[in-house]
């Protein structure tokens, strides 16, 4: 190996007897480059490498460049020759870690990023050695299209590779998306349309484009891809030339894809921006064929919007709009449907400058139509009860919503009964918050209205000083139910007691809810609290201990942190002698998957003492 | 002109077969549908323009909603970040893509910025605060991965001792592990699950010297069926058509069913058999002869 890395070494003796002629470092600094360079080829010539040499060597190569080109600049001189073998040294790394590690995905990407910048000649080459290895991922391919549509000025040479991709994934939505903007791009850079010629060729990358769809069509069937085509479309540039592209895209959608309710969405908001079905249904070949005439002869760049789109003031749009919207719900009745309808109706209302009300107009009809329909969904209701809140008598029209909902929605009633609960916290209400409250526990049962019980108790709490008892009403009987969601009531309760009375009687209670099934980690990890507030130095640490041990006899099979809280206190308070002890114990009690990483917890809380 | 090469000519049926196949309409949407595709959004749209120019100062109801005066886009806010539909991943991909083209469209038309060939590189990525570049933060190892590779014993501090085994036992699971293949020297090959259909088959070709008698085979390297063995299928390509018409169409999924299938075999193989049944029979009379005189003789 030594010799190996020897001819290396002389190999590169000009470059650094240029730069000692040259004088830009010392001899030292000299010897120091030499060194590393020699610790970094000794890394690759050994057997057993990874792609991080490669990569720190990279690294400290175009490190050396950046320092060579800064001493140039400082000493105004100029050194082609070193920079040009360096340039050259990362080339070859390029290329040797790409051969060694074909599977490395960020090496190629890394090598073609480089050779965009300093050598582009090269990157189609490169492209199709990657491509080699992983032509299988469409999104390699799609970037080489793009790179050589960005490099080359001929369309025929990104054809053949998208050609080529095409072959090879003939369903990808990527690659078949961007050959069609590509495609488009290319028809619409072609804006001096008063020579015959090019005007064929217009009409010709048109045709391609088409022809390019029809194929896809019997290929994919995502909805999204063909909805970002018609977006692609849409882009003010190409509006107006594809006209007839979209007037094929939109028939093919309503007729595969009509029980999608992106569809619908999609072609509502197309109303809202003014590309209105009826033109473009109405638009003719020989009606584009004229346009286009009078475009040579007027030799006008950009076509005449009204020519197709008739201008059609906001109001007019936006009613348009709901109309299409409308139809969808009533062809598609589901759930999701509703949510685009009422989505895209609030997102009309962000901007209410101009055309406000009917925008208001329209939001509250939406709503309303949705209620009745009953499909609208809880997050709309939310919506709905908040807006309803802001104006004045909205309360009794929101109980009367809430009540129908109710009646439609089984399935959510919970969420209801949390939301008019809401209604009341915010309006201060107690007595029919408490109503509503009860009413929920009686017809679901208590077990579905976790939620309900977080809301009334820190309601209760936030008016504790007018309603204190009722609040530990509620704490009793949260404490004593026995689903395993409640017992995080039993810590407050506890901390409530502790609050309002003496820690006797706090102790007394935490006694009781020990023995109550389910366990709760949270009431031991309070009274803990609790005691360590309360702790003065005659009591003895046998209280502490006890809700220690009582936190790891119930959870010291699947949580570490009570053992390791347990040893902290032994360590701090207790007895130290007991510490290896219940090591030991937590060693054998703990399940085996928790026991690394308990020891490596212990072990930290032997270094941190 | 540059020449497009789409090979229209061999697509055109495939154009015309849709493998997007419309979903199944109901009564009530068709006619939804129908009525959107006829005229009675630009009814509606001619009229919404009558109306315009009637009345404009028309009075909107709210439904109770508060006057637009009234701020609520905190509430929409809210709302949408809520209930907006997350794009997919390959919506993501998409928006991905269309970016990078037009980003690639916008360097194509401005000028390239002028570095020596080989000479020059682009230090735009260095950090000066850091001293390295943005690339080494792509190659960062992933802990986790290389963590997940090595084989801990998962309880060891919970055992008395290591896992082991004992030497006849490993033996025995040595054993195992070798009967799964065939070697290295065969290129691991499997031993292959047998079932009825595949043991039929390699019954057949067991004896295939005797299917065909204007045929000769070697005589079998084993007195067995063989354990390590594997099957391959035929890849046909698009040529295979004109070399193999009509062949393809009887081909029978095993062997045995083959066998069944081609009548002269059929025949030859009854007509054998009837003889050595023939054959046998006669064996048989001319022993039971010769052991009645034997029984005469001693008498």
């Amino acid at each position: 190996m030594a010799e190996v890395l020897k001819e290396i070494q002389e190999r590169d003796l000009p470059e650094y007897e240029s730069i000692q002629a040259s004088g830009i470092c010392s001899s030292d600094e000299l010897r120091k480059l030499m060194v590393e360079r020699e610790r970094y080829e000794k890394k690759l010539i050994q057997s057993k490498k990874s792609i991080i040499n490669y990569i720190e060597y990279i690294q400290f190569e175009k490190n050396t460049h950046k320092w060579v080109t800064e001493k140039e600049n400082q000493l105004h001189c100029s050194l082609p020759d070193v920079k040009r073998s360096i340039i050259q040294r990362i080339i070859k790394l390029y290329r040797n870690g790409t051969q060694q590690f074909p599977q490395e995905e960020r090496l190629w990407k890394s090598f073609i990023q480089f050779s965009k910048k300093s050598n582009p000649g090269q990157v189609s080459g490169i492209y199709e050695k990657m491509l080699g290895y992983h032509g299988d991922k469409d999104t390699v391919w799609c970037d080489y299209g793009l790179w050589a549509y960005e490099f080359t000025h001929q369309l025929k040479q990104v054809t053949e590779i998208f050609f080529r991709a095409l072959k090879r994934h003939p369903a990808s939505e990527v690659i078949n998306l961007a050959f069609f903007d590509i495609l488009i791009k290319e028809t619409a850079r072609i804006t001096d349309v008063s020579n015959a010629i090019d005007l064929m060729e217009r009409q010709l990358g048109l045709e391609r484009a088409v022809v390019l769809y029809r194929n896809t069509k019997t290929k994919i069937k995502n909805v999204a891809y063909y909805l970002k085509l018609l977006e692609r479309c849409e882009e003010p540039s190409y509006i107006n030339c594809t006209v007839l592209l979209q007037k094929e895209i939109v028939e093919d959608l309503m007729k595969n894809f009509f029980a999608e309710p992106m569809v619908w969405d999609f072609l509502a908001q197309r109303e809202l921006r003014g590309y209105n079905m009826i033109d473009l249904q109405e638009v003719t070949v020989q009606q584009v064929a004229e346009l286009q005439e009078r475009q040579m002869e007027t030799d006008e760049v950009n076509i005449p919007h009204e020519s197709i789109w008739k201008s059609r003031s906001l109001k007019l749009r936006i009613e348009l709009c709901f109309k299409v919207y409308e139809k969808a719900v009533v062809a598609l009745p589901t759930e999701a449907m509703w949510s685009y309808f009422i989505n895209a109706m609030l997102d009309l209302n962000h901007d209410i400058k101009s055309e406000g009300d009917v925008k208001r107009h329209c939001l509250a009809k939406a709503f309303n139509m949705g209620h009745k329909s009953q499909l609208m969904s809880i997050v709309h209701y939310q919506a709905l009860v908040e807006m309803l809140l802001k104006s004045p008598n909205g309360l009794q029209q929101v109980e009367i919503i809430l009540q129908e909902a109710l009646e439609c929605k089984k399935s959510e009633a919970n969420k209801i009964y949390e939301l008019w609960m809401q209604v009341y916290s915010k309006t201060g209400n107690q007595s029919k918050f408490y109503e509503i409250f009860c009413r929920a526990n009686n017809e679901l049962g208590v077990t579905k209205c976790i939620d309900l019980w977080h809301l009334a108790i820190k309601f209760y709490e936030a008016y504790s000083e007018e309603h204190g008892k009722k609040l530990m009403v509620i704490l009793q009987e949260a404490a004593k139910q026995i689903h395993p969601e409640f017992a995080t009531f039993r810590a407050y309760y506890l901390e409530y007691t502790m609050r309002n009375e003496s820690l006797a009687k706090a102790r007394e209670l935490y006694d009781e809810m020990c023995q109550m099934p389910p366990p709760c980690l949270d009431l031991h990890k309070k009274m803990i609290e609790i005691e360590l507030q309360a702790k003065t130095k005659s009591t003895p640490t046998s209280r502490l201990r006890l809700c220690y041990e009582n936190a790891v006899h119930y959870f010291g099979k699947t949580n570490t942190d009570v053992w390791i809280d347990l040893l902290k206190f032994e360590r701090d308070m207790g007895d130290l002698k007991l510490v290896s002890v219940i090591y030991d114990r937590a060693k054998s009690t703990l399940d085996p998957e928790l026991v690394d990483s308990f020891i490596a917890e212990y072990s930290l809380l032997k270094v941190l003492e | 002109m540059s020449l497009f090469v789409f090979d229209t000519s061999g697509n055109q049926d495939l154009l015309k077969t849709d493998s997007l196949t419309a979903p199944k309409i109901n009564k009530k949407q068709r006619q939804v549908i129908s009525e959107k595709e006829t005229s009675s959004l630009s009814s509606f749209a001619a009229e919404l323009k009558n109306e315009e120019s009637d009345g404009e100062k028309e009075q909107y109801d709210f439904f109770g909603l508060p006057h637009p005066s009234v701020d609520i886009s905190s509430i929409i806010e809210n709302t949408l970040s809520v209930s907006r539909r997350k794009p997919t991943q390959v919506e993501l991909e998409m928006d991905h893509v269309i970016s990078m083209s037009d980003e690639a469209e916008r360097k194509k038309k401005e000028p390239k910025p002028k570095l020596k060939k080989m000479i020059d590189l682009d230090h735009s990525d260095f950090n000066e605060f850091t001293g390295k570049r943005d690339e080494s933060q792509i190659f960062k190892t992933d802990i986790q991965k290389e963590i997940a590779k090595s084989e801990m014993v998962p309880n060891l501090e919970q055992l008395k001792e290591l896992p082991s085994r004992s030497e006849k036992k490993q033996r025995i699971l040595n054993r195992i592990e070798r009967s799964k293949t065939k070697g290295k020297k065969w290129f691991d090959m499997p031993a292959t699950e047998v079932t009825e259909e595949i043991q039929n088959d390699l019954k057949i070709l067991q004896m295939r010297s005797v299917l065909d008698p204007k045929h000769f085979y070697k005589k079998n390297d084993l007195k067995v069926l063989p354990k390590y063995f594997q099957i391959g299928t035929v890849q046909h390509s698009a040529l295979d058509y004109y070399s193999e018409r009509d062949v393809r169409k009887n081909k029978k999924h095993t062997l045995v069913d083959e066998l069944l299938a081609d009548t002269e075999a059929q025949k030859y193989i009854k007509r054998k058999n009837k003889e050595i049944v023939m054959m046998k029979q006669k064996y048989a009379q001319r022993k039971a002869m010769k052991k009645m005189k034997k029984l005469k003789k001693n008498k």
